[in-house]
This record gives C-alpha cells, sequence and structure tokens, in this order.
C-alpha cells in the first residue's frame, strides 16, 4: 500500500527499507561511527506541499534507527542537512532522479562534511535508491 | 591560509563538495605546502550530470567557481562514485586513469600534482 | 612472473609522484606511440608522424612544464633528477629516438631552470612558452664542424675550439658560428641554449657562454635532417648563426657560472643517456621474453635451451647492473647534503661518463645479443629488435664518444694530469 510524503508512515517505511538492506548495510558500517551521521531533510514548499516539512533520520553503522517528521529542526542534533523544495523532491522519492546528481547540481544544498560524503559515497546513493524499493503517494498529484 | 575563495555567484554543488575537501584538506601541512607552490587551473566534470567546476590554483591562493573556463591546465571527468573513491584516497587518479575510470586532458603532471588538494589523508 | 618492473628502481628513493608519472608515460606510449613505432623511420625527415606525439608528450603529459618554476606555468617537480630519469626509461622503452627529442627540449634550459641557480628573468621570458598550450621547443647546440667533440673535452681543451662566438655590442650578443647534430635542430627547436666563446682561443673559463637564441632570430639558418642509421624521431640539422643579435640578458648566468651550470647540464646528460639505455633494454628485454616463451624449437620452448637461457640471463644481468649504478648516482647527485658534492661538481661529470660509457655498451651488447638469438627474425623490422639495434649506437658517440668518456672516467679515477 502507498504511504504518503511526506508522513511519519512514510518515514517508517524508509527505514524498513534501509534496514533490510544488505547494500546499506554493508557500505555504510563506517558512516556515523565516528561522527554525527544524522540527517536532517528541510522540504520546502511547493508540487502540492504547503508548508515546510521537516524530515529526521537517524543513521549509524549502515542502520537506521529513527526516522519521522519533527516540527522543529532545533530539536535534533543532525550533522548533514539537506534542503530542497517539494518538486524537487518527488522525483527522488520516486527513483525517478538521482539524489546525488541534484546535490552536484546545486538543486539540494547539502550541508555537512563533505569528505565524510565521498568517503561514504557508495552508502548515500544505496541510502537514496531505497526510496525507490517501496510504494509513495504524493502531494499535489 | 585554509580558506578557498568563492568566484563570481554561488557554486554548484560539486563547487561546494570541491571547495570543502580542499578546505579540509588544507589544513594538512604537507598538503598546504604542496598546494603554496601550484599555479594553474583545474577542470572538474561530473560526467552524470555534466556539472563543471573550476578550481584555481595560485601560489597559496585558491579559487573556486562554477562551469570550465577555457583552456584549463589541466581536466578530468569522472563520475561521483569515481571522483569520491579518488577524493577519499581510496582510487589513485593514475591507476583511475590507467583503468579508464576517469578521463583527463592538459598537462597531466599539472593534473597529478594539483590532484593533491583534493586527496583526503584523514 | 617478473616484469620490467621487477629490474631495480629504488622505491624508497623514487617518489609516487614520479612513479606515477612513469606510468602514465608508459600507458600512453602503449596507445600512442608503439602502434606506430615502426613508420617513424619514414618519417625521418618531414615529422608528420613525430611532431603531434611529440606535442602530445611535452605539452599534454608536461613534460616541458614538469621543470619550470610555478610561477611562469610550469610544474615544479621537486625530484627532478629521479623525474629526467624515470621519464627517460620510460620514453626510451618507447623509443629512444623519441626519448631524445622529448627530453633534450628542456636540457638546454637546465641551466636556468634547475634550483639553485635559476635565472627568473629569463624563466619569466621563456616560460610561458615552454608551459603554454602550443608546442615550444628547445634545442642544446653545442657540436662544431671543427672541434667535434672537444667542446665536451672541456676539462682539457677548457673551450680554446669553440669557434661560435658572442661579442658584446651595447646592449646585445651578436653570434657567429656554425654548429651540427643538435637533438631538435632544423624546424623543429624554436630556441637554441647556444655554446660559445666570447673570446675565441681563449681557455679561461669565464669566456664559456651559453646564450639563448631564438630560432626565429635573423641571422639564424638551418639545413635539412641528416638521414641516419636511427634515431629517426629525433632531428638534427647544421645550424648557421650569422651575425644574431639577442638581448645581453640571453646570456645565461655570466663569466664561470654558464661554465659550471653547463657542467651540471653535461652530468644530467650522461644519466639521461644511461636511463635511455635502461629503456631500450627493458623493452629488448620484453621483446626476447615473449619471442623466447612462443617459440617453440625442437619441442621446447626456445628460452628452455641451455644456450638461449645463457644470453637472456646475460640481458638481464646488463639491465640490473647498469640501473643499480645508475640510481646510486642519480641518489648521489640529488643529495649533496648527504654526499657533499654540488651537483655542477667537475668530479660528477667524469665519474657520470663511466656509468655511460658502461650503459652504451650494455645496451650495444643487449641488442646484439637478441639478435644472435632471434636471428634473422631480430634483424627483421617486425620484432623492433633491429630498431633498438640502430638507434641505441649513437648514444655511446654522442657527448664526446666513447673514447672522451674513456678517458674522463680515467682522469677522475686515476688522476691523469696529461689525458
Amino acid at each position: 500500500m502507498a504511504v504518503l510524503y511526506p508522513s511519519n508512515e512514510w518515514c517508517q517505511e524508509w527505514k524498513k527499507a534501509i534496514n533490510s538492506n544488505e547494500v546499506i548495510e554493508e557500505t555504510g558500517k563506517n558512516w556515523g561511527v565516528d561522527f554525527n551521521g544524522n540527517w536532517l531533510f528541510e522540504v520546502t514548499p511547493g508540487g502540492g506541499l504547503d508548508k515546510t516539512t521537516y524530515l529526521y533520520l537517524e543513521a549509524k553503522a549502515g542502520k537506521c534507527s529513527d526516522s519521522r517528521l519533527i516540527d522543529d529542526p532545533s530539536e535534533v542534533d543532525a550533522g548533514f542537512f539537506c534542503t530542497g523544495s517539494y518538486e524537487l523532491f518527488k522525483p527522488v522519492v520516486k527513483g525517478e532522479q538521482d539524489f546525488i546528481e541534484g546535490v552536484v547540481r546545486g538543486v539540494f544544498k547539502l550541508k555537512g562534511d563533505m569528505t565524510k560524503i565521498m568517503l561514504n559515497a557508495r552508502f548515500i546513493r544505496a541510502v537514496a535508491d531505497s526510496l525507490g524499493t517501496f510504494e509513495s503517494e504524493f502531494l499535489g498529484e | 591560509m585554509s580558506r578557498v575563495e568563492i568566484i563570481g555567484e554561488e557554486l554548484n554543488g560539486l563547487g561546494m563538495t570541491l571547495k570543502q575537501i580542499i578546505e579540509t584538506n588544507l589544513k594538512v601541512p604537507d598538503i598546504k605546502e604542496k598546494v603554496g607552490r601550484l599555479k594553474g587551473s583545474l577542470v572538474v566534470r561530473e560526467k552524470q550530470s555534466g556539472i563543471s567546476s573550476t578550481i584555481i590554483f595560485d601560489e597559496g591562493d585558491v579559487g573556486v567557481q562554477n562551469d570550465a573556463i577555457e583552456r584549463p591546465a589541466a581536466f578530468i571527468e569522472a563520475g561521483f562514485l569515481e571522483l569520491a573513491d579518488i577524493s577519499s584516497g581510496r582510487l589513485g587518479p593514475v591507476k583511475a586513469l590507467l583503468a579508464g575510470k576517469i578521463k583527463a586532458k592538459g598537462n597531466l603532471i599539472k593534473l597529478l600534482k594539483m590532484s593533491q588538494a583534493l586527496i583526503s589523508r584523514g | 612472473m617478473p616484469t620490467i618492473d621487477d629490474f631495480i628502481r629504488p622505491k624508497e628513493w623514487v617518489s609516487g609522484f614520479v612513479s606515477d608519472l612513469g606510468r602514465v608515460i608508459r600507458k600512453w606510449g602503449e596507445e600512442r606511440y608503439i602502434p606506430i613505432r615502426q613508420q617513424v623511420d619514414e618519417d625521418w625527415k618531414e615529422h608528420k608522424i613525430v611532431e603531434p606525439l611529440l606535442k602530445e608528450v611535452l605539452v599534454d603529459l608536461g613534460i616541458n612544464a614538469a621543470f619550470f618554476p610555478a610561477e611562469v606555468g610550469g610544474t615544479d617537480i621537486p625530484d627532478p633528477l629521479t623525474c629526467v630519469t624515470v621519464v627517460c626509461e620510460e620514453l626510451a622503452r618507447i623509443d629512444a629516438g623519441f626519448c631524445v627529442a622529448a627530453i633534450c627540449s628542456v636540457w638546454g634550459m637546465v641551466p636556468i631552470i634547475w634550483k639553485p641557480h635559476r635565472n627568473m628573468e629569463l624563466c619569466e621570458e621563456f616560460g610561458p612558452k615552454f608551459c603554454g598550450p602550443e608546442l615550444f621547443v628547445g634545442c642544446h647546440v653545442m657540436t662544431e664542424p671543427d672541434s667535434g667533440a672537444d667542446i665536451e673535452n672541456f676539462g682539457r681543451l677548457q673551450g680554446k675550439t669553440i669557434k661560435t662566438t658572442a661579442t658584446l655590442d651595447g646592449d646585445e650578443w651578436i653570434i657567429n658560428g656554425h654548429k651540427l647534430w643538435a637533438s631538435n635542430s632544423g624546424k623543429v627547436g624554436d630556441l637554441y641554449t647556444v655554446i660559445c666563446t666570447t673570446n675565441k682561443g681563449s681557455t679561461d673559463p669565464d669566456d664559456f657562454a651559453l646564450i639563448l637564441v631564438p630560432a626565429d632570430a635573423k641571422g639564424v639558418s638551418v639545413g635539412n635532417p641528416y638521414q641516419k642509421c636511427g634515431m629517426s624521431a629525433d632531428i638534427n640539422t647544421d645550424v648557421w648563426f650569422e651575425n644574431v643579435r639577442v638581448p645581453k640578458r640571453y646570456r645565461m648566468h655570466g663569466p664561470g657560472d654558464d661554465l659550471k651550470y653547463w657542467r651540471e647540464a653535461i652530468t644530467y646528460g650522461s644519466i639521461g643517456s644511461t636511463a635511455i639505455c635502461v629503456g631500450v633494454m627493458k623493452n629488448v628485454y620484453e621483446i626476447i621474453k615473449k619471442w623466447t616463451s612462443e617459440r617453440v624449437i625442437a619441442g621446447k620452448p626456445l628460452k628452455e635451451h641451455s644456450i638461449v637461457a645463457d644470453m637472456l640471463s646475460e640481458v638481464t644481468i646488463l639491465i640490473e647492473s647498469t640501473s643499480a649504478w645508475m640510481w646510486t648516482l642519480v641518489r648521489e647527485i640529488s643529495r649533496p647534503d648527504i654526499y657533499g658534492w654540488d651537483p655542477w661538481d667537475e668530479r660528477y661529470l667524469l665519474k657520470t661518463r663511466g656509468l655511460s660509457l658502461f650503459a652504451s655498451n650494455a645496451v650495444e651488447r643487449a641488442c646484439s645479443r637478441a639478435m644472435d638469438f632471434m636471428g634473422s627474425y631480430g634483424y627483421a623490422r617486425e620484432f623492433d629488435i633491429e630498431k633498438h639495434y640502430r638507434d641505441q649506437k649513437v648514444i655511446g658517440l654522442w657527448m664526446g664518444g666513447k673514447t672522451l668518456k674513456t678517458l674522463e672516467n680515467a682522469r677522475y679515477w686515476y688522476n691523469l694530469e696529461t689525458l
């Protein structure tokens, strides 16, 4: 059954997808081990979303321990912050657009230790690819 | 000097990434010393997106700007994963070149020297 | 199974960067040069094939810029002699003549680009040309019609046979003379390093001069390329200087220092010559290894026959011994802090003569032995042994020839007073 992106149900599906993915487990075994590997996604309005929404993803050693929507970005401690519009996030969630390419193009602004991103690029790609492994539905469609 | 100047408009994601990597590497005295002697330009092109950034080395000053300048001293094209492997030190630029994982043009000796600024020692 | 990379090349002395550069050159050679290698002899006069490849090496791979200061667009390679040695080995493995053409582009510039005696004024003037996107080639003109190797025999003749003169006229030098045989002469060279004297017949070291002369200066003319036994990728011609005027600042350093740093260039020439011999021998090793492994005689590969194994063994001993001696001297010259002599010390000039003599004999022997057991196949063009055989011969002849090398080596070790 499709889950609405963004929603807490969707976050839980993503967490499940991550934790059942062997590639993520293998490529991410060093992720967040000696640094803050948690992510905060800021999804800005557009494409059916009418207010800025924050998704929090806790990731360490190839596993996700928490994934949820949050109201206030200051309530979590994330090492990586990524912002982009809902309209632009949609194709990534659908698996139609490569997240890394979006970062390279500057479509998504990414803050955090880029050397960690480069060192774990295959993990980042695998996590992004996991988005397309479960069915999502979207606002405005 | 461990800051990398942004030349022109706001950097694309590739440029931001390169900027941050170089800034991190410049904190390593050995790399800082080597970069301090470099003069020339390096265009880095990410293969899938076609996005390019130019890094300008000028005897200690380093700048990054969007897009490729004309007639850089050296040019490198690679996919993001290969760039990531090189910058993280997992894949040597020469090995990548010999294996056909990256394309390079221009003064290859200079490219090898300039690429040292992009390779993390951590 | 051992390869050419298992011959002596001390890893603790050769930086990863220089090793990487060697690998890049090897890859370039396999892809770009080896496929046309057998056509180069027919290109000896026009260089239609060779010139674009020379541009690829000097400009695209960056050999020209490698030794120039960063301030003028160069790469400022930190361990230049080690780098030259690896570059020469790798290029000569592909084609000794091509190697000579490439490395001689910067050889004559050593006195002004090498630390610690850089002439920054001249580097600033000519560096951007050598380091720019267009092919710009240097040419070191020494030999003259009357004196042959006498110029290189400075230790005894003190420059008195140099007939090419430089006369100061206000702020300009006027150059007159006739040179022969320089690598990259003819229409290849863009800038000549001219060995001349400011006082014809003088034996005063202060009168020895190194003066830069642009090839397009008024009064410079060149002859046609010589048709030679080998080394077709390197063009050699006569060069005439007839009342050629160049600015006074084009003298590289001035009285005394010109000779001092030219001696250093000669020492590097001996090291480079040796590296060329090693490069050729390594390719000979590759060819005979393949040949004697695949060629079956009397039911077993040729290499399994004891008389052939004996010859194969000899070739590897020649490579190993030459490499060991060469790298030891490269190390010694590169570390004056340990060994105490400056690179321009005359003793290095003399000592490296023994090395280059040994190397030229070794490469001649290796090529000849390879041809011996390959028989007519070695003599045929197809397997490239005959090319190396023809190319290598001149290495023993240049820079004074075997006689001068022998004498200078003896001069060092036995303190000869009359020879």
